[in-house]
């Protein structure tokens, strides 16, 4: 089964302190994503999930803790170098580059393999066949939802290792969210593991195998996707029920 | 309560709406106000318009290469117009080797000058190609520069997290001591790249031009167009559009930005070059342009939308345009002193940023 | 702030002080009557242009507002003022509109030694508060970059309308004779420690009354949308409002440092108002001085006008003639270097901005009991807003 203990991790924190100027957020904050697997971050807002997905990624500088990638040490190295050892990230919001249009947009996710960039396109215009018909248009242009698929397509142009998303159901209307929620499925199904960070957390928890409950920039629970949405604790305080 | 929660909730949507409402009008008023212009001048004063479009081709490069730097690295650069005379300076200096002395010039023992031929006129312009080696050596000379005074003084300060204020500051603080290099180096008194009085030539409609301006038209419209391509054709200069359009996710697709930020400063500071020795030629080299061009390339760079270098083009000759046509205009009764040239921009910079202040072409925020 | 980091600014401020007492007296043969002759100009000088850097302070250093056509509103304030005292044109070669002069003063209250200079005064900083006023509306609401474009495209316009309309302020000849405040009272030789004693009140009220803004309640809004524009809007704050109320004021003491500024010098002409020495030189002052400290405003424009009066000392000392004839270009280059090296060595600036929250916190702890009024360097540390 997957998440089990004894399955290599893709990804894994341990301990992360990260935060802004004077503010620490993240007070130290540990998970793991094993092979394959798809990962659900919930939490009250301001409760760091955002920062974390920055952290990792390397847009917000770690001060403690550690970032394996494969077992790599991958802690506070930037952005771009992160994402070129196969971390991609999807931001909650900006995130595609609106002045450009729908293919230069996926140029950009294949900066880093430009000889691919031709072939994932298609792949990518498969996936999401919404963009193909709009490939010359220019992002600022798109819905909320294509802009969603724009900016999934986006960063699987590198073929990562693992997928972060940042709240990918922010801002949509609930039949996108739906949409949305079925592609990560997707994705995830053809191997990809992935991390999500959600608001809507019982949307996340049917839709992830295991799941961790963030809370003051700490890890407050953890378990079984299931198991989660079905503890009372959980659904009290998280689920709001 | 809860109906006054309801009634200002509604008023501030009507603010939104009635904001929505005046950027589109204010677009159009700005669009029909800039095309009337430009057929207006054209139609009066064929004269005036013809010079325009020469020096609005040259603000065009200086306000695309501000408008670049400005989009990429989010900071006014209030050193731009002092890097430009740099430009046209270095282009000077390795053409003639002249540095001012204590009671004359004094001259390298060797320059482009004394390559054979180089002082000889191509057809009926007014320099040989010594000028043009000049320049190409002084936008490689510039291009070097900036990359070196982003290492050297604006890295450190992104690297801080400085706001872009902060270094707005510091690009006045190197704009002054540019200037001040300048004058040690050349003096106060204006150069001239080629020593002589020209004729110029008649076109259609009265128009007279000199050989020398209908060059700089073209030479600023090719590089225009090369740049063009350069953004939206090739990889680099789409990861430039797209660093200027969010930095975060320009570095989480993998795009160094450093490299980026290198590339553009290239970029910009070989235009700079470029742009100042094609203003020395309109008239003379002086420490003091630098300063004077400042405003009407930002004027130009904010109409057409800060950020955009379509829009930069287009803006900077519509400001050029209206400073040339100025001098025939009456105000009152009065014919408009020349002085107020430099007013000119400034009326159109407060007009678009009562109006719309992103521009004819930039991006709503 | 250690004790350790201040010895740049002991270092800075003694240097300063010992090259603007020495050269002069070495120069004039230690003659001590000529120094202290030569001092007091220096003084006043340096009290009028700290008027200018606590103007820019209030604008930059407490709102972050970004005026770089500082120029427009000493010319302002310059011309408002030496229109409002001067005597009518005698025509010829005199045109100018105003020339109020002694006619500003009603006949009973013996009031020309003084009624005019403060009415001119007033209206200086009226002018200059109207123009800012205006200026914000266009400008001010939008990226800060555009202030700052928007100002100097003022100062050139100022500059542009001064010469191009000969009737107004009898255009490049500028206006001369403009009378000075008490004059009739001193001999010419008394009159300057007069005036140096005027501008040190003038500059002594500014400094209090801009004191005191900053510590209450409006100084610490401020400073909070200063930091963070975003979390004070989300306060209720409205950020344009409290930014154009700064500029105004701001631009309001600027006016007043012109008044001072003309009724000291008598005349004022165009060419001097350049951006260089009319705006560039203020920055550069606030900069090092430390923006956000009104002491480090004073305290810049002391040590950045010593600077500037030490190069034309050196000008009396035998030089190679090439240096000599560059060393106004060598002082500005080195003003240049300057700004830019402190923005990258010492950001906060000689004397670093002062993290208090406010004279009401501070008063509560003044009374507060003895072991209370040990949480004083906690509250002097707690961020703003």
């Amino acid at each position: 089964m997957a998440g089990s203990t004894s399955t290599a991790s893709v990804l894994e924190v341990r301990e992360l302190v990260a935060g802004y100027g004077e503010v620490e957020v993240l007070h130290g904050v540990s998970l793991r994503v094993a092979e394959g697997e798809m990962v659900a971050v919930i939490g009250p807002n301001g409760a760091g999930k955002s920062t974390l997905m920055k952290a990792i990624v390397g847009l917000v500088p770690p001060r403690a803790g550690r970032v394996l990638l494969r077992g790599q040490d991958i802690t506070g190295l930037p952005a771009e170098q992160v994402v070129a050892r196969g971390v991609c990230y999807v931001p909650q919001a900006d995130n595609v580059f609106p002045s450009l249009t729908v293919r230069e947009n996926l140029e950009m996710g294949a900066y880093l393999v430009p000889k691919q960039a031709r072939a994932r396109m298609e792949r990518a215009f498969a996936l999401f066949p919404e963009l193909a018909h709009r490939r010359h248009e220019r992002a600022g242009r798109l819905s909320g939802g294509q802009r969603q698929m724009l900016a999934l397509a986006r960063a699987l142009m590198l073929e990562p290792q693992v997928l972060l998303l940042d709240e990918p159901s922010a801002g949509l209307a609930p039949r996108m969210v739906e949409l949305v929620f079925a592609k990560v499925r997707e994705i995830n199904a053809t191997g990809t593991a992935v991390l999500m960070v959600e608001q809507n957390a019982r949307e996340a928890l049917k839709l992830a195998h295991r799941a961790y409950v963030l809370a003051m920039g700490q890890n407050r629970l953890e378990g079984a996707a299931q198991e989660l949405l079905a503890s009372p604790d959980v659904a009290r305080v998280y689920l709001g029920e | 309560m809860t109906a006054i929660a309801r009634a200002r909730a509604f008023a501030l949507s009507g603010w939104q709406e009635l904001r929505y409402r005046a950027d589109a009008l204010g677009g159009a008023l700005l669009w029909a106000l800039v095309l009337s212009f430009l057929v207006g001048a054209a139609v009066s004063s064929p004269d005036h318009f013809a010079v325009g479009l020469v020096v609005g081709s040259v603000y065009a490069l200086a306000a695309l290469g501000l408008t670049l730097v400005y989009g990429v690295l989010r900071f006014a650069n209030f050193a731009h117009g002092d890097l430009m005379m740099l430009g046209a300076y270095l282009a000077y200096f390795v053409l003639t080797g002249a540095v001012v002395g204590t009671r004359r010039d004094v001259h390298l023992p060797r320059a482009l000058d004394s390559l054979p031929g180089a002082s000889e006129r191509l057809g009926d312009l007014t320099f040989g190609y010594g000028l043009l080696l000049a320049t190409l050596l002084a936008a490689l000379a510039l291009a070097l520069l900036c990359i070196g005074l982003d290492r050297l003084v604006y890295r450190p300060l992104r690297r801080r997290r400085a706001g872009v204020v902060v270094l707005a500051v510091a690009s006045l603080g190197l704009a002054i001591g540019l200037r001040s290099l300048m004058l040690m180096l050349w003096g106060p008194n204006p150069r001239l790249y080629v020593e002589g009085v020209f004729p110029a030539r008649s076109f259609p409609f009265g128009v007279l031009l000199k050989t020398d301006q209908v060059f700089t038209f073209g030479l600023a419209l090719g590089l225009a167009a090369l740049v063009y391509l350069l953004l939206f054709r090739t990889r680099l200069g789409k990861a430039m559009r797209a660093m200027a359009d969010n930095p975060d996710l320009a570095r989480v697709s993998g795009i160094d930005t450093d490299r980026v930020t290198t590339a553009t400063w290239a970029l910009a500071g070989a235009l700079m070059a470029v742009a100042g020795v094609l203003l020395a030629l309109q008239a003379q080299l002086n420490p003091q342009l630098g300063f004077v061009v400042l405003l009407p390339v930002f004027a130009g760079a904010i109409l057409g939308g800060i950020g955009n270098p379509v829009g930069a083009l287009l803006g900077a000759m519509v400001v050029a345009m209206a400073q040339e046509t100025s001098v025939g205009w009456e105000i009152f009764g009065r014919q408009l002193d020349p002085t107020y040239k430099p007013g000119v921009a400034f009326v159109i910079l407060i007009a678009i940023l009562l109006l719309r202040p992103r521009g004819l072409l930039g991006a709503r925020t | 702030m250690t004790r350790r980091g201040m010895w740049p600014t002991l270092a800075a401020f003694l240097a300063v002080t010992a090259a603007v007492v020495i050269m002069p007296a070495e120069r004039s043969g230690w003659d001590w009557g000529g120094v202290l002759s030569f001092l007091t100009a220096f003084a006043v000088t340096v009290a009028i242009y700290s008027l200018f850097t606590l103007g820019l302070n209030v604008q930059w250093g407490y709102a972050g507002v970004f005026n770089f056509g500082v120029v427009a509103f000493f010319m302002l304030g310059a011309y408002g003022a030496a229109a409002f005292t001067t005597g009518p044109a005698t025509g010829g070669f005199d045109t100018y509109v105003g020339g109020l002069g002694p006619k500003l003063s009603p006949p009973l209250l013996q009031g020309e030694e003084w009624l005019p200079f403060l009415v001119g005064a007033l209206a200086a900083m009226a002018m200059c508060g109207l123009l800012a006023y205006l200026l914000s509306f266009p400008a001010l609401r939008l990226r800060e970059d555009y202030l700052a474009i928007a100002t100097i495209g003022i100062a050139e316009l100022m500059r542009n309308v001064v010469v191009a309309e000969r009737g107004l302020v009898n255009s490049e000849r500028g206006l001369k004779g403009i009378p000075r405040p008490f004059y009739s009272l001193f001999s010419p030789d008394d009159y300057q420690y007069f005036y140096l004693l005027l501008a040190v009140l003038v500059l002594a009220l500014v400094f209090l009354a801009a004191e005191r803004a900053l510590r209450s309640p409006w100084g610490r809004v401020l400073r909070a949308l200063r930091e963070d524009e975003i979390a004070t809007a989300a306060s209720g704050k409205d950020v344009t409002s409290f930014r154009r109320q700064a500029f105004v004021v701001g631009a309001m003491i600027m006016g007043l440092g012109g008044a001072v500024y003309a009724y000291e010098r008598g005349a004022v002409s165009p060419d001097t108002f350049t951006h260089f020495a009319g705006t560039f030189i203020f920055w550069v002052m606030l900069v090092v001085g430390g923006s956000g400290n009104n002491r480090g405003a004073v305290l810049g424009a002391y040590i950045v006008w010593g600077l500037w009066i030490i190069s034309l000392q050196l000008l009396g000392y035998p030089l190679p003639e090439a240096l000599r004839v560059r060393i106004f270009y060598i002082r500005d280059l080195l003003l240049g270097a300057l700004l830019v090296l402190v923005l990258l060595v010492r950001p906060q600036g000689l004397l670093p901005e002062e993290r208090r929250v406010s004279v009401w916190v501070e008063r509560l702890l003044r009374r507060a009991p003895p072991e209370r009024a040990g949480a004083r360097p906690a509250a002097g540390r707690a961020p703003d807003g």
